[in-house]
């Protein structure tokens, strides 16, 4: 299960770019005319396509679909592929994608998808139901070691194939050439929402045959295709695919992702006219981007989440008492203006506001309430020295510094240390139960759905629980929401489960990500849009001249 | 200067007759000389006052530098904040004379650390040569060859919790060769003298003859080189904190505070221009210190 870490590793270590989920909220994005993806299937007349789009990303871990858990590889890899479903931007509902259709038995255990005769890939290999059933047994095969792999424990079959006692799914079928059949381990109705996911996109034979050669120049069956290798920590460069068989929004005809270490140099770029967009501004520029950009910059709402969480193996955390005074000590509006200019959204819990589980005044302790914190503290005998754990290089000192003054003014604390550590290493002080004090982690949606908030990291015994939390009534209203076919009752559980969350505070919420982005006269503000993974949607950007 | 010098030494020879003592001559007619020197008076005023500030910063400042209501956030100078305000909202001018202390304790453990190793090991190998100091001369030569700011940089990537003691062990490992070196090559020259010679045809021990004759003798041009190498060391660990590597948040750092501020160069300049002011004045004084000395202790330069 090691894998759901790696793609909140990746993500976060990517400074601001850690920003995930969307939430089209800022100055635009609502643009109906380009509206939703891979929706309805009719003839693509769309809007005007042309031009290329210029566009910073970082330099992608991997590039493969079902190892990619960066945002990097992730972003280029949507736009090179097309999965069974998509999910549409503005409603966050599953829309078709190589799928035309499903449907689930009564307890949401087997699925059935119905996929278009239609689709092919790139290099012209048609798309069948065995190409899935190929693909998701490669990528769970533990030989191949792919980090979305545990993306897939749900299926039938999962443990057999990771303990080796089986080669293939037992849970994935092709009934015939154009029907795909899943059989899950348990109820789960998010299924649909989460085929959408990066891990669960099909690849061609190629890919198989060899795996290192595919990953310098990807075949798909997205709506660009790849324009010669992935040159490294150059750029990816990719062009239209003339037949796509999905809905085209329009947009650029060729996309150029400069592959760039530091956005700082990126912000120059695109100041001197060298690269087009910038997606995510970095928090020092936060300050300067309006004067720079008064006319071209765009703020999106995303739905990363970041919170404190606290080791509750230590003796000293084990009283909710305590973990919820620490969080109300904080002043999250005082840190999020002065720290971030105003570029963060206080959170209430792991739901961000894009969800419809959202509630915006569901936590008690979110609110900054000093005394109330202090007399709390004592009574409950907080400790009287921290130390506050975050990974290193990723812009966490300044915030981190400011929760620790407050934490001293307002708290009997008389002492606070920082550690902070390489992601990699500090992720192991957390496998070895070596952290003694709060620590920051952060979470980005995958697929925007209730469940991927809460249950990789909170049920008891999965593999990124890093605060051992462990809760059995939480853990019922888990499995009881996923398995409840009835949206508006799945969502009452999730909510019922959030509120536990809230109550017992394994993790103080800290705040949901916001992404700036800054561009050249040459791109349409308008068409402008951050999804819900933090991805601008490229294949929808106006380009106004070149 | 050297004229001066000249001057001042013929003075002294005629006006002050009486004063003797062999050893002494050497240091007291450094001092005559130094405190002409006007270099020497700029920087020792600032070092005081600076050694002061490290020591007592409440003299200099009444505000608590780890009082930081982040309301207050971000202020250019001003009258109550002279030199403004930090992120944190910390009053700056308290947080900038706070970081003297860091910096000039490193700057003074890195420096008399290697001091002590260069004389320990100067002494040896330039006394006893032969294989004493080809071994010494090739162990030296062996860390000589790593840049100091590159093996400090990778040691200290490693080291996880880095305080005053971490970054001056690590400066101390890769500081020491250049002064051992300096230290053997003013041991041999004063080696070969005569009355080194007679001390040894008298049969006196060789730790006496280290210790009265030799390292009064060959310590000149190391004491100069000290006081310099502590400049450059207090610019070593801004550098290396600067970087990252260096003192860790929560200290208060001169380094720490370049390094948090080189963000916002454009938008809050002052949060870089007040630090360096402190890290150039320091280093420099350390280094014109070091100069004068040098100047009036070390015989071969005093000869130019």
């Amino acid at each position: 299960m090691n894998n759901r870490t790696s793609i909140r590793t990746a993500s976060l270590a990517v400074a601001a770019s850690a920003a995930l989920v969307l939430s089209a909220c800022g100055g635009n994005g609502d643009d109906d005319e380009n509206g939703n993806g891979n929706g309805d299937n009719g003839n693509g007349e769309a809007a005007e396509t042309g031009g290329t789009l210029s566009i910073a990303n970082t330099e992608p871990q991997n590039f493969m679909p079902g190892n990619s858990s960066e945002v990097g590889g992730s972003k280029m890899l949507e736009q090179l592929f097309t999965g069974l479903t998509g999910v549409d931007y503005e409603t966050y509902e599953v829309v078709p994608g190589v799928a035309e259709s499903w449907e689930a038995n009564d307890d949401a255990t087997v699925w059935t998808f119905e996929l278009r005769d239609d689709w092919t890939f790139h290099n012209g290999d048609e798309i069948t139901a065995q190409t899935f059933v190929d693909t998701f047994n490669w990528v769970v095969d533990p030989e191949n070691g792919q980090q979305n792999a545990d993306f897939y424990d749900v299926f039938l079959g999962y443990e057999d194939v990771v303990e080796g006692n089986a080669d293939e799914l037992e849970g994935v079928t092709a009934v015939d050439d154009y029907t795909l059949e899943i059989e899950l381990n348990e109820p789960f109705s998010p299924l649909p929402m989460m085929l959408s996911y990066t891990g669960f996109y099909p690849v061609p034979q190629e890919a198989f045959d060899d795996p290192d050669a595919f990953e310098q120049s990807p075949i798909g069956n997205g709506e660009y295709q790849m324009d010669g290798e992935w040159e490294h920590d150059v750029q990816v460069a990719m062009d239209r695919w003339e037949d796509w068989p999905g809905e085209s929004q329009g947009g650029p005809d060729r996309i150029e992702w400069r592959l760039y270490a530091d956005m700082e140099t990126a912000y120059l770029d695109v100041q001197a006219g060298e690269l087009d967009l910038l997606d995510t501004v970095p928090a020092p520029q936060y300050g300067d981007y309006e004067a720079s950009f008064p006319e071209n910059h765009a703020i999106f709402e995303t739905s990363s989440f970041e919170y404190l969480g606290f080791p509750l193996y230590q003796e000293e955390f084990e009283d909710p008492d305590i973990r919820q005074a620490l969080s109300m000590a904080i002043d999250r509006e005082q840190i999020i203006e002065s720290i971030y200019h105003g570029l963060r959204t206080p959170a209430t819990g792991p739901i961000p506001p894009m969800l419809a589980e959202y509630r915006e005044d569901k936590c008690d302790a979110c609110e900054y309430d000093p005394d109330t914190a202090a007399e709390l503290y004592e009574a409950a005998g907080g400790p009287s020295e921290l130390t506050i754990y975050f990974n290193s290089g990723a812009g966490h000192e300044e915030w981190v510094e400011s929760i620790s003054n407050m934490w001293q003014e307002h708290l009997p604390i008389d002492d606070i240390e920082f550690q902070s550590l390489e992601f990699a290493q500090y992720l192991d002080l957390h496998d070895d139960e070596q952290i003694d004090g709060p620590f920051r982690l952060g979470w980005s949606t995958s697929y925007p759905n209730a469940q991927y908030t809460m249950e990789p990291i909170y049920t008891t015994g999965v593999s990124s629980n890093y605060t051992h939390f462990n809760n059995e009534e939480f853990d019922d209203l888990i499995a009881q929401a996923n398995a409840e076919t009835d949206e508006d009752a799945a969502t009452e559980l999730y909510q019922q489960a959030e509120d536990l969350l809230l109550e017992e505070m394994p993790i103080i919420p800290l705040w949901y990500g916001q992404s700036v982005m800054v561009h050249t006269d040459a791109i349409d503000n308008d068409s402008l849009l951050m999804d819900y993974r933090g991805f601008t949607r490229v294949e929808q950007v106006t380009v106004l001249e070149d | 200067m050297t004229e001066l010098n000249k001057v001042d030494a013929s003075a002294t020879v005629t006006n002050e007759p009486a004063k003797k003592t062999e050893d002494a001559s050497l240091w007291a007619d450094a001092w005559r000389s130094l405190r002409r020197n006007p270099w020497f008076i700029t920087s020792a005023v600032l070092l005081l006052i600076l050694i002061t500030m490290a020591l007592f910063p409440q003299l200099f400042t009444d505000q608590d530098p780890r009082h930081c209501p982040l309301d207050r956030s971000r202020q250019e100078p001003s009258a109550e904040h002279w030199f403004g305000t930090d992120i944190q909202g910390c009053d700056y001018y308290s947080r900038v004379i706070y970081g003297a202390r860091n910096s000039i304790a490193i700057g003074l453990i890195v420096a008399f650390s290697c001091l002590g190793i260069a004389i320990v090991m100067g002494l040896v190998a330039g006394y006893f040569r032969g294989w004493v100091d080809a071994v010494l001369g090739r162990l030296t030569d062996l860390v000589f060859a790593i840049p100091y700011i590159l093996g400090a940089l990778v040691f200290l990537n490693v080291i996880e919790t880095r305080g005053v003691r971490e970054v001056a062990f690590v400066l101390v490992i890769f500081g020491w060769p250049t002064m051992t070196r300096l230290m053997r090559g003013s041991v041999l020259s004063v080696t070969g003298q005569e009355y080194v010679l007679a001390a040894k045809a008298l049969g006196a021990k060789n730790i006496n003859i280290m210790r009265r004759h030799i390292l009064p003798n060959a310590l000149g041009p190391v004491v100069g080189y000290t006081a310099i190498y502590t400049g450059i060391v207090i610019g070593a660990e801004a550098t290396l904190t600067f970087l990252g590597v260096g003192l860790q948040l929560p200290a208060i750092s001169w380094g720490i505070q370049l390094n948090q501020a080189q963000g916002y160069i454009t938008q809050l300049p002052h949060l870089l221009v007040f630090p360096m002011i402190f890290v150039g004045l320091t280093v420099f004084s350390f280094m014109i210190m070091g100069e004068a000395l040098r100047d009036a202790i070390d015989p071969k330069s005093k000869k130019r």
